[in-house]
């Protein structure tokens, strides 16, 4: 070997933490693989349950391997799903074709025509327009500010992905923070902002399917289980009240946790002014995106019942393409496909334990020997979706529980529909801790915020609002007809 | 001429402590070295966890990482130019710097750059939570220190 | 006189006053048949004559070979009927010579002397593959460095591996040391040695170290104890920030000191405790200093080592601090100090016979010393090669970004 053979290694880097931790992170994964693999084979083995059948048994081995997969996610979360889709018809749940069809269900689709809606509205800069528009409308005083840096994400989750909406948001509010020469951690109206801004895209991604892919994900569950559906105006009618409460309390405890001492925003606004005049005259471009967007959230609404989401979705996707107005480089910078991988197992997995009988047989185990009234066992299925979301991924947290919350509306007979709302719509409500929801995550790292004061107020806040969700399905949904 | 090193993190800014070390090095007619230690596993952890829960595209994501690395230079940047500032009007000789690291490692490197005959810590004694991440540096930073510390406990 | 007397019974002061004075040869020396050897050696590869040695207490010394500048303190060698001192005329003390490895006059497949490729010091094999330094041929030579700026071919890998083989196999070196100079590049030269260190690697399961200059950036640090280095010195030499600049042009001027600093100390978390070296010469600046860099150093887990400063014959350093031994020993005992108050061991330079170490240190506080015969003073302590792998291996991650990221 001669030195011009010599080729430069990798980069590489040396894992500094103490041995018995390095060892750890190392075998970590196989620790989990192995355990997954033992509570598969023992589930398996063990003799079948009085109730459940043998086709039950294994679509719950599957799942339990899933479940330690997904919250543990040494390998990725969409790998996960993959592993149900084959998994499944190996073990003679479903057939495989059957199992293969279900990825093509239309949430997946569905989900893949939002993301792509929403990455036009980013790339075109008309996302940063309307927020730029909005809060500067808002930008009076501060009061008003801090309304407008919570009700313009709130507004923008209607039409977009949560997260993608907190890392748009981002930079709007790091300009108006220093125009305001906020100190990070010091000041409580730079922490009032950031927080306004992280709670009002979450409470916001609540209230339709494009906010949340979670939900329309557990519609698409819902769907390819029992058959039943919700529609895309009939979930923000039902969401919509607990979406304008929330958006309320945030907004009062924030301004009671943060008191500001801020009396004059004048330099906020002329900072917000020079962002928008640097995007110049709205393109024509911008204003197609939008008309596209108008026309396709019109057609979800009054010809949802007729043609299908997703159907609706694909082609103002084409539009946009027919349109010239996105090209197929900008979605890959801008979408993750992992996502659609992700939704389709999981939708595979949670029809193939429906189907098996295993989710209700888990939902008698679990919660209806005990638990009498169907009231409180919404209220606790709401209360475990609130608290796994601070700590797990959102879609994992509906994948996970909807299936047994189904199972468990059939053996009280409540309406299928409450336990959609109930596991999805407190899936979007971490407000505590940075990991629990990405807008947190994106707020938490501007370093304005102080994490121990978010984690209480946030929990106070999930607390609120696990209440207002209960309070609302007791007074208003019987109103709209969903009721128990 | 002595040398005193004042180290501040991304977690633990305070400007009381800074008064403090500036008249300290006033008093002791000693030059103020200030480093400003950005912690680069908040950014990282939040990346990783935020690929992986919040499905953001590749573009959007880096956008954000960028804006972010950014603001936290800014912000290191913007505390310690006041501090010079500050040094200016009270007569004392200070430079500043900014690194990405590890607290201990890059605290007990600067004492050697610096030949520091004395290093000054801020901290907090009400915040339950920065004491956890805190302390344990300045533990470290105790034992293993090659000259006198000071730790300042502010509020 | 009673002074005289104390330094010769000390094996640690004479071995500091041999190491900064060195020793002329009686005309008995010059008959015995180790010097002879060496100096054969010496002449064959036209370096001036060093002797390998062990004075009473295991203390190992290489010494230069040289005329008395200092007439009232000079140190002879004698021979008498087989068994050598050395004396400063007031008195003497009994020493063993280690003869020259036979290696050296071996001769590699491409025709040349191994001697001339790696040369031993206690069991550290000294390799330089390559005399270019930018310091030198920028003009910004280190003021204590006598390497000359000339253009020698680059040693070629199957000659090295050769050398380090006969090594080896003659059990003359553990350590296969590799020493090179300044590239003004974002690895401080450090590139240029990884092809040998992997060869090295792949064919010996030898330990190997290195002596080079900070690189720019600490992802080097890391890849250079993923290439295979199991221990590293970037050489401060001197702690004052002024008269570093001084002493050092080109390292102040092209690494910078703070470099030093920052990739010491990164050094110190990547590889084994301990395996992280400096020098501070003793004698380039004022004894305070060095204590302070000797607790500086250490405080983040890198041993210092203490060569003493021997002015060179072009006496470019005439500045320098002339201590005593009795003024040099509180040093080492202050770094016996540092070093046990940060935990960390100087095993890794033991036997490295041309500074004084901890391991001297104790006997300056007079502790009774035991004579034993080179090759079991090797053997004493020795590093584990397979826990020393097996933590490299846990260490080391790719970073490349085909691993999945995980959605």
């Amino acid at each position: 070997m001669s030195q011009q053979d010599y080729k430069e290694d990798r980069r590489v880097v040396v894992d500094t933490r103490p041995i018995p931790l390095v060892i750890l992170a190392k075998s970590y994964r196989f620790i989990i693989f192995l355990v997954a693999a033992v509570l598969f084979v023992v589930i398996i083995a063990l003799p079948t349950p009085a109730g459940l059948g043998v086709a039950g048994q294994r679509a719950l081995a599957a799942f339990v391997v899933c479940l330690i997969l997904w919250v543990t996610r040494v390998i990725p979360l969409a790998v996960t799903s993959l592993l149900a889709i084959v998994l499944i018809p190996l073990l003679g749940i479903l057939d495989s074709s059957e199992a293969f069809s279900l990825f093509g269900n239309q949430a997946v689709f569905f989900i893949l025509g939002a993301f792509i809606l929403a990455a036009a509205l980013m790339k075109s800069g008309l996302s940063s327009r309307m927020a730029l528009l909005f809060l500067r409308r808002f930008g009076s005083t501060p009061r008003s500010l801090l309304i407008g840096a919570m009700l313009v994400p709130a507004l923008l989750s209607f039409l977009m992905p949560e997260h993608a909406v907190a890392a748009m948001m981002f930079p709007i509010i790091l300009e108006v923070v220093h125009s305001l020469k906020l100190k990070p951690l010091k000041d409580n109206y730079g922490q009032a902002l950031f927080l306004s801004m992280a709670w009002g895209a979450a409470i916001g991604g609540v209230a339709t399917f494009l906010g949340g892919a979670r939900n329309a994900l557990a519609v698409g569950i819902l769907k390819q289980s029992t058959g039943q559906f919700i529609g895309f105006f009939e979930w923000t009618i039902a969401v919509l009240p607990l979406v304008i409460v929330m958006l309320v309390i945030a907004h009062l405890i924030i301004g009671r946790f943060f008191p500001s001492q801020i009396t004059d925003v004048k330099d906020a606004v002329v900072a917000l002014e020079n962002k928008n005049k640097k995007l110049g005259k709205m393109s024509l471009e911008e204003r197609l995106i939008g008309l596209v967007m108008i026309l396709t959230i019109l057609a979800w609404v009054f010809l949802g019942g007729r043609y299908e989401l997703a159907t609706i979705a694909i082609l103002a996707v084409v539009a946009l393409f027919a349109l010239q107005l996105v090209e197929w480089k900008d979605l890959e910078e801008y979408v993750n496909w992992g996502i659609i991988l992700m939704y389709g197992g999981a939708i595979t997995l949670g029809f193939a334990l429906e189907k098996s009988g295993a989710a209700s047989w888990l939902a008698k185990v679990t919660i209806t020997s005990w638990a009498k009234s169907p009231f409180l066992v919404v209220a606790l299925l709401a209360l475990v979706s609130l608290l796994f979301t601070e700590g797990m991924s959102n879609a994992a947290v509906v994948a996970m529980l909807l299936p047994v919350g189904l199972g468990i509306g059939k053996q009280y007979g409540i309406d299928l529909r409450i336990m959609v709302f109930a596991i999805a719509v407190p899936a979007g409500l971490g407000f505590g801790l940075p990991m629990g929801n990405p807008p947190n995550a994106i707020a938490y790292s501007s370093g304005y915020i102080n994490p121990r004061k978010m984690l209480t107020i946030g929990l106070i806040l999930d607390l609120v609002a696990w209440s207002v969700f209960l309070i609302m399905i007791k007074i208003y949904w019987p109103l709209i007809n969903i009721k128990f | 001429m002595k040398k005193f090193l004042l180290v501040l993190s991304t977690t633990e800014q305070s400007n009381e402590v800074v008064g403090y070390a500036l008249s300290l090095a006033k008093d002791k007619d000693a030059a103020l070295f200030v480093l400003f230690i950005l912690d680069s596993n908040v950014p990282a952890t939040i990346f990783e966890k935020l690929t992986n829960i919040g499905f953001i595209g590749d573009k959007p994501g880096s956008e954000l990482k960028e804006a972010i690395s950014n603001e936290y230079a800014d912000q290191a940047h913007q505390f310690l130019n006041d501090i010079k500032e500050e040094a200016d009007t009270k007569g004392v000789s200070c430079k500043t710097f900014i690194e990405q690291g590890d607290f201990t490692d890059k605290a007990l490197a600067a004492i050697a750059r610096f030949a520091a005959d004395m290093i000054i810590l801020n901290r907090s004694r009400k915040s339950v939570f920065s004491r956890l991440l805190i302390g344990s540096k300045i533990d470290r930073l105790l034992r293993k220190a090659p000259c006198e510390i000071k730790i300042f406990e502010g509020d | 006189m009673q002074k005289k007397a104390a330094i010769i019974e000390n094996p640690a002061l004479l071995k500091l006053e041999l190491l900064s004075k060195g020793v002329r040869l009686d005309k008995s020396a010059l008959k015995s048949e180790e010097i002879a050897q060496a100096l054969e050696i010496g002449n064959r590869v036209s370096v001036p004559l060093e002797l390998d040695m062990i004075l009473p207490g295991n203390v190992l010394v290489n010494i230069a070979v040289q005329e008395c500048l200092d007439k009232d303190s000079c140190y002879v060698l004698k021979n008498d009927n087989g068994e050598f001192y050395i004396t400063n005329g007031v008195a003497k003390t009994r020493v063993w010579i280690v003869p020259p490895p036979k290696f050296y006059n071996q001769t590699t497949s491409s025709g040349a002397l191994l001697a001339k490729i790696g040369r031993t010091y206690g069991n550290y094999l000294l390799i330089t593959p390559s005399g270019a330094c930018e310091f030198l041929s920028r003009d910004m030579a280190c003021k204590y460095c006598d390497v000359e700026a000339k253009q020698t071919p680059d040693k070629s890998i199957d000659d090295v591996l050769e050398t380090v083989e006969a090594a080896l196999k003659e059990g003359a070196a553990e350590y296969i040391c590799f020493n090179i100079g300044y590239a003004d590049s974002e690895d401080g030269g450090i590139k240029q040695l990884l092809p040998y260190i992997k060869a090295v690697k792949d064919s010996f399961n030898a330990l190997i170290c290195i002596q080079a200059q900070p690189p720019a950036s600490d992802e080097w640090v890391d890849m250079t104890y993923a290439a295979g280095v199991d221990s590293l010195a970037y050489n401060l030499e001197v702690f004052d920030p002024e008269i570093f600049g001084l002493i050092a042009p080109g390292k102040k001027r092209l690494v910078g000191r703070d470099r030093y600093f920052k990739a010491l100390a990164r050094a110190a978390k990547v590889f084994p405790s301990g395996a992280v070296v400096s020098n501070l010469i003793i004698g380039l600046e004022p004894v305070e200093s060095t204590l302070k860099g000797i607790d500086a150093l250490a405080a983040f887990g890198v041993v210092p080592t203490l060569p003493l400063f021997r002015p060179l014959p072009n006496g470019e350093l005439t500045s320098y601090v002339k201590l005593s031994p009795e003024a040099i020993a509180p040093i080492f005992i202050h770094l016996e100090a540092a070093l046990n108050k940060n935990k960390l061991s100087s095993s890794w330079i033991n036997h490295f016979n041309i500074v004084v170490n901890a391991i001297d240190a104790h006997l300056f506080g007079g502790q009774t010393p035991v004579k034993k015969n080179w090759p079991s003073i090797f053997s004493a302590k020795k590093h584990n090669k397979l826990a020393l792998n097996l933590r490299r291996r846990l260490r080391v991650r790719a970073t490349d970004n085909n691993e999945p990221t995980g959605l």
